[in-house]
């Protein structure tokens, strides 16, 4: 049959966002060490108690061992031969703005179809940039100032707002976390800080596009989002890379706090470089993602797409601590040719009355694994807790693997835990069928993948959706009717 | 720290483990043929080499066995068969053809086997060994698809064995009960009942696995294996109760392969024990094989009961339906794992998995994990998993035609389990597990329907 | 027989439905409570019945003597209030014979009556099916589960005549229903009509009142009732529609 040769066909589309930078940039050299540590806080200038953080985290990164329960399966990682900090060099004067930022980087921009200038004007987006690791363009920064709001590089914010930095840092995510986030707690080199104060709402959606691009290069952001009480801010993180046959690690932390009657809503697309058809390359994605729900009546969302890496390892949780308070979690993970997806989410539920929903779709398509490992714990005070799972998965192809992990702890007889999962893929008679109708099968493919991803789409803000369904569509068909 | 105190202690009784099994050995030689003794040796060096499970293995993540561990257990008991007899009816499934195994060992004299059905054979591991020892051979120690801990220490120390084989073609009735008794003794036991069975092409049984202890205050740790092989088109009903006295360990492992167009049909169902973790491997060698798998555990005060589950889809059109479910009450701990595999190449498989939990006191816990692991496209997996309490709504209707709140508790808490109960075959058998579980619930008042 | 003074309840916690209901019903009577949606009137059933979830927030309820709101929903039932619900729960693996058994049992013991065996439970219910044309299939298989609508409301119908209650209410029993069930179920309600019984019926439509006819018809809106009268007063409703009601209820705020 036809069809199924076109599902092969579309299966194995190529990565489109393929180019590499032309910019010099200045990196520290390959290895770790607590020289290189101190190599790279001197570099940014940092306090001495930050330091000693992230040499209390290295010193305990040598105790740890990688973790190896993920369904995930690549070389082993030689953590001396990356290099941990690089930095374009036209940031060392510092554009004040966007003319003064090296055109360069905002042509690339331009290519990945996200004209800064064209965004500040037209989508009422404030965009803060990170080029390799350094952010190096930051606008709407006046308006959100005059909120009270601060967003800005995580450098910026060492410096200006050391005390909220302090307080907050590794309050979700202690250094200790994991192999990854420890990592990450000793190495990071920026990223971004909101803060958002009592009572405000944030007016506008805060984005960062991130991007790896230097050869051997690290990259290890720290993001922060703080929302104080009755406050609302959503978040959009959006990721490509260029095509690169060295395996690149990505060993991220992004840590949330909500307090009473706060909301944050965190939105991802991810289409990092997957590495070609044979799993050649590609970006190793190990993230540690968490929110508190530290306030009663506090709300956090976590909605993400993951088309891309070879490796994704990915939990953005909730900790719902605050009475009431809610949790989300939406994800759509693609996995095709040989890339391989461990995520999911954790839903830790503390306070009275809280809640969570979790609604993961999982799509394999080629040689690709996805695995979603999710986990919903009740503790004993958690009195009338609620949680709503639903987990499916889509299979194109008969080589690709769908798995699905859950674990359900439930410590409370008060609380009510439901979980549900199935398995289905597209049939050839569906695609026939589509064809009888005059659509085409590139088309049917996506309409049924779309429609399989609906509900988490529909949680995206409204241009992150549409950029999420092209990139559903370019990962499996080239195009979307 | 705990865990080095484990550590500690299980190094210790490992030294005291192996002297044990040096005697043991010794204590046999001459009695068993050579490729016993070194199976048996075979398997405690794999014992020794991986030890007991700890928290740290994902398989054991809620269940420890420490409790386990630290106590040291003896050789099983030989009381005297008469005294036993009036236990028999009292504990088992009251079957007319009946094996009796008293801790680990089998009791002709205790079994009821004088009219054996055409086609059905039963034998002790001496009978079996005397009968042909490549069968016997063949039947016991066939290379399985799961080992542990528990399963290479039964191969290494089981003292006996029921071996049971079904002709081609035989459909036996009625069904055959298999008692795994546990005595009470002065000090804590272990005994290791091993059951091997094999239903050739087209051949019919339905077993009543039934494992109990005499008195609730009786420490043992009965360590149950039993081997299963389902030819084409065969088919087992295999009911497993589980009644160990309320102070007792049952570690257990089924592992079954079922060949083409044949059936594995289950229902097992978990009263009794301190700690109870039963193992069922269910793998689906063969085109059109199939496996219906229910379970309920009902527990309460300090129980702990753990049921790991796996079928594995091993090849094209097989079907597998699972639902266990779980009463827990007390400080009782339920757990449920169930994995549903399905392997490359097994398209048109069709699994489905729920599992259900009624937490009816404060203290008392749930743990849930179903599992899919699927490597082929055209296939209808789903599973499902609730914990909660009973329904308000159900409740207030009950409620508003006259019943008080207890009753109506009751009254579901015993709906809900015996879903699983009712589809026992065997009607004295069901009748027992069903008025147990509704005196377990108190909504015993007038329930004969 | 049942007396609701200035009765005022919400939802727990939220939204206030009954603002001062007031209602006498005597043995014998049949009285129809029509309103629009969201008037209020399954809300009234509910609390008559003891459904948790509702906060009483003042007036009281008097029947046969004792403070209805101050007992549990089991001893309401047993002394002999029946809500035939709108939407009768499925209760899976519990048999109708033996929930319907276990109900009049508590119910004859709080009447001080022996217990029904069941020889004669069988017996009685034999009798009672042909009231509502149930088959007797039904009564084998769980409570309510994977029965029609039909099916379920008949089941009230039928419960009510087994169980033989002081007071009936029935909520929107009709709703759901085609006509010949309508007039199966009608049949049954006018069957245990008794010069003791009183049977309150909810509906939103006139039709029910053509097969069971009333004594006084109320109309419920907003959450009290608006105005009494006999079954003219449901012809009126159903020439007029609830229109008039509305605007009658916007008038008085």
């Amino acid at each position: 049959m036809s069809s199924a040769r076109e599902i092969e066909h579309f299966a194995q589309a190529e990565y489109k966002y393929g180019w590499t930078a032309d910019l010099e940039t200045d990196s520290a050299p390959c290895g770790l060490n607590e020289d290189t540590i101190r190599f790279i806080s001197r570099k940014k200038d940092e306090p001495a108690w930050l330091l000693e953080w992230r040499l209390r985290a290295f010193r305990h990164w040598l105790t740890m061992k990688e973790p190896t329960w993920a369904k995930v399966h690549y070389p082993k990682i030689d953590y001396q031969a990356i290099s941990y900090y690089s930095a374009p060099r036209s940031t060392a004067g510092k554009p004040r703005s966007l003319d003064e930022v090296d055109p360069k980087l905002l042509e690339e921009y331009a290519k990945l179809g996200i004209p800064l200038r064209e965004q500040e004007q037209l989508t009422g987006v404030a965009v803060d940039a990170v080029m390799d690791s350094v952010s190096v363009a930051t606008t709407f920064k006046q308006k959100l100032s005059d909120l009270g709001i601060i967003f800005c590089s995580f450098s910026e914010a060492v410096r200006e707002h050391p005390d909220l930095v302090r307080k907050y840092l590794g309050s979700v995510v202690p250094y200790t976390d994991n192999f990854f986030a420890t990592l990450n707690c000793a190495v990071f080199s920026d990223g971004s800080f909101v803060y958002v104060p009592k009572g405000v709402r944030c007016p506008m959606e805060l984005s960062t596009y991130f991007r790896i691009n230097a050869s051997n290069t690290g990259q290890f952001e720290r993001t922060l989002i703080v929302a104080d009480a009755g406050a609302y801010v959503s978040y959009l993180e959006g990721c490509t890379a260029p095509m690169r046959d060295e395996n690149q690690l990505h060993a991220a932390v992004v840590e949330l706090v909500a307090h009473d009657d706060a909301r944050v809503k965190y939105s991802t697309v991810q289409n990092w470089y997957p590495g070609d058809e044979n799993g050649k390359g590609g970006i190793y994605n190990f993230v540690t993602k968490r929110g508190k729900c530290a306030g009663v009546n506090s709300h956090i969302s976590w909605t993400q797409v993951e088309t891309g890496s070879a490796i994704t390892w990915k939990y953005p949780s909730c900790i719902l601590l605050g009475d009431n308070s809610v949790g989300e979690f939406y994800s759509v993970a693609l996995t095709n040719h040989r890339m391989q997806a461990d995520t999911g989410t954790k839903m830790i539920h503390l306070g009275k009355n809280t809640r969570s929903t979790i609604v993961s779709k999982g799509i394999a398509a080629g040689h690709g694994q996805n695995s979603y490992r999710g986990l919903v714990r009740i503790t004993k005070g958690a009195e009338h807790a609620r949680n709503y799972s639903r987990c499916d998965s889509l299979l194109i192809g008969d080589r690709c693997g769908a798995h699905t992990f859950p674990y359900i702890e439930n410590q409370n007889p008060t609380a009510r835990v439901e979980h549900e999962a199935s398995t289905s893929k597209i049939g050839e008679d569906q695609i026939y069928y589509c064809q009888q109708r005059g659509i085409s099968a590139e088309d049917a493919v996506s309409m049924i993948v779309n429609g399989f991803c609906r509900e988490v789409l529909a949680e995206l803000p409204m241009e992150f959706a549409v950029e999420a369904q092209k990139l559903l569509g370019l990962k499996l068909e080239g195009s979307v009717g | 720290m705990a865990d080095t105190e484990t550590l500690a202690g299980a190094a210790q009784a490992e030294d005291t483990g192996r002297q044990d099994f040096s005697a043991f050995l010794a204590a046999r030689r001459g009695q068993e043929p050579e490729w016993l003794e070194q199976a048996r040796a075979d398997a405690f060096a794999r014992f020794s080499e991986r030890g007991y499970p700890t928290r740290r293995d994902e398989d054991w993540k809620y269940t420890s066995v420490e409790p386990l561990c630290a106590t040291r257990f003896a050789a099983a008991p030989r009381p005297n068969p008469a005294a036993l007899v009036p236990w028999l009816d009292l504990r088992g499934a009251a079957a007319p053809l009946r094996v009796v195994l008293v801790n680990g060992r089998f009791e002709r004299g205790l079994s009821s086997l004088e009219a054996l059905p055409a086609g059905l054979v039963v034998s002790g591991l001496k009978e079996a060994l005397a009968a042909g020892e490549e069968d016997a051979r063949a039947l016991l120690l066939s290379s399985r698809p799961v080992e542990d801990a528990f399963t290479v220490l039964n191969t290494a120390l089981f003292e006996d064995a029921v071996l049971i084989r079904v002709a081609a073609g035989a459909a036996i009735s009625p069904p055959l009960e298999v008692l795994s008794l546990a005595t009470t003794a002065r000090a804590p036991f272990a005994s290791r009942p091993r059951v091997a069975l094999a239903l050739a092409e087209g051949a019919r049984l339905t077993l009543l696995d039934c494992h109990a202890g005499c008195r609730d205050d009786d420490v043992y740790f009965s360590n149950a294996l039993l081997d299963a092989d389902l030819g084409q088109g065969a088919f087992l009903e295999h009911v497993r109760v589980e009644d160990e006295a309320r102070s007792a360990f049952h570690v257990s492992a089924c592992r079954v392969a079922v060949a083409g167009s044949a059936t594995y049909n289950s229902t097992f169902v978990t009263f009794g024990g301190r700690l109870a973790r039963n193992r069922l491997h269910v793998v689906l060698a063969r085109e059109e094989a199939r496996a219906d798998l229910r379970g309920l555990y009902r527990i309460d005060s300090d129980q702990h009961a753990d049921h790991h589950t796996t079928i594995d889809h091993a090849a094209p059109k097989t079907t597998s339906r699972e639902l266990y479910k779980g009463v827990i009450d007390g400080k009782a701990q339920g757990v449920f794992c169930g994995r549903i595999l399905v392997r490359p190449g097994a398209q048109k498989t069709s699994a489905e998995q729920s599992n259900a939990n009624l937490l009816l006191a404060r203290e008392a816990a749930a743990h849930s994990t179903p599992q899919l692991e699927i490597y082929a496209d055209d296939v209808q997996c789903r599973h499902g998993s609730t914990i909660g309490q009973l329904d308000e709504e159900m409740l207030f209707y009950i409620r508003s035609r006259g019943i008080d709140r207890a009753a109506a508790c009751g009254l579901l808490t015993y709906a809900f389990g015996n879903e699983v109960i009712e589809r026992i075959g065997f009607e004295p058998l069901r009748d027992r597990l069903s008025r147990r579980l509704l005196a377990k619930t108190g909504a015993s008042r007038g329930q004969e329907e | 027989m049942l007396k609701i003074t200035n009765l005022q309840a919400r939802v727990a916690g939220g939204k206030q439905i009954l603002n001062g209901v007031n209602l006498e019903v005597r043995p014998g009577e049949v009285h129809a409570i029509m309103g629009p949606n969201g008037s209020g009137k399954s809300t009234l059933a509910h609390v008559l019945a003891g459904r948790e979830g509702y906060e009483i927030i003042g007036g009281t309820v008097e029947y046969q003597g004792q403070d209805l709101l101050a007992l549990a929903p089991e001893e309401r039932a047993r002394a002999g209030v029946f809500l035939a619900f709108q939407y009768p729960v499925e209760i899976p693996g519990v048999s109708n014979m033996f929930f319907l058994r276990t109900a009049l049992n508590e119910i004859r013991r709080h009447r001080g009556e022996e217990e029904v065996d069941a020889m004669d439970f069988m017996a009685l219910v034999k009798k009672k099916l042909k009231i509502v044309d149930i088959d007797e299939a039904l009564l084998k298989r769980p409570v309510n589960a994977g029965f029609s609508g039909g099916e379920k409301k008949r089941n009230e119908i039928f419960q009510l005549a087994v169980l033989e209650p002081t007071l009936a209410i029935l909520d929107e029993t009709d709703s759901g229903l085609d006509i010949d069930a309508l007039r199966t179920v009608a049949w049954g309600v006018n069957a245990m009509r008794s010069p003791k019984r009183a049977i309150v019926m909810v509906t939103h439509y006139q039709r029910l009142l053509e097969y069971i006819v009333p004594d006084r018809v109320h109309v419920l809106a907003g959450g009290r009732i608006l105005r009494s009268g006999g079954k003219d007063l449901a012809l009126h409703l159903e020439e007029q529609g609830y229109k008039w009601v509305k605007d009658e209820t916007a008038g008085v705020r």
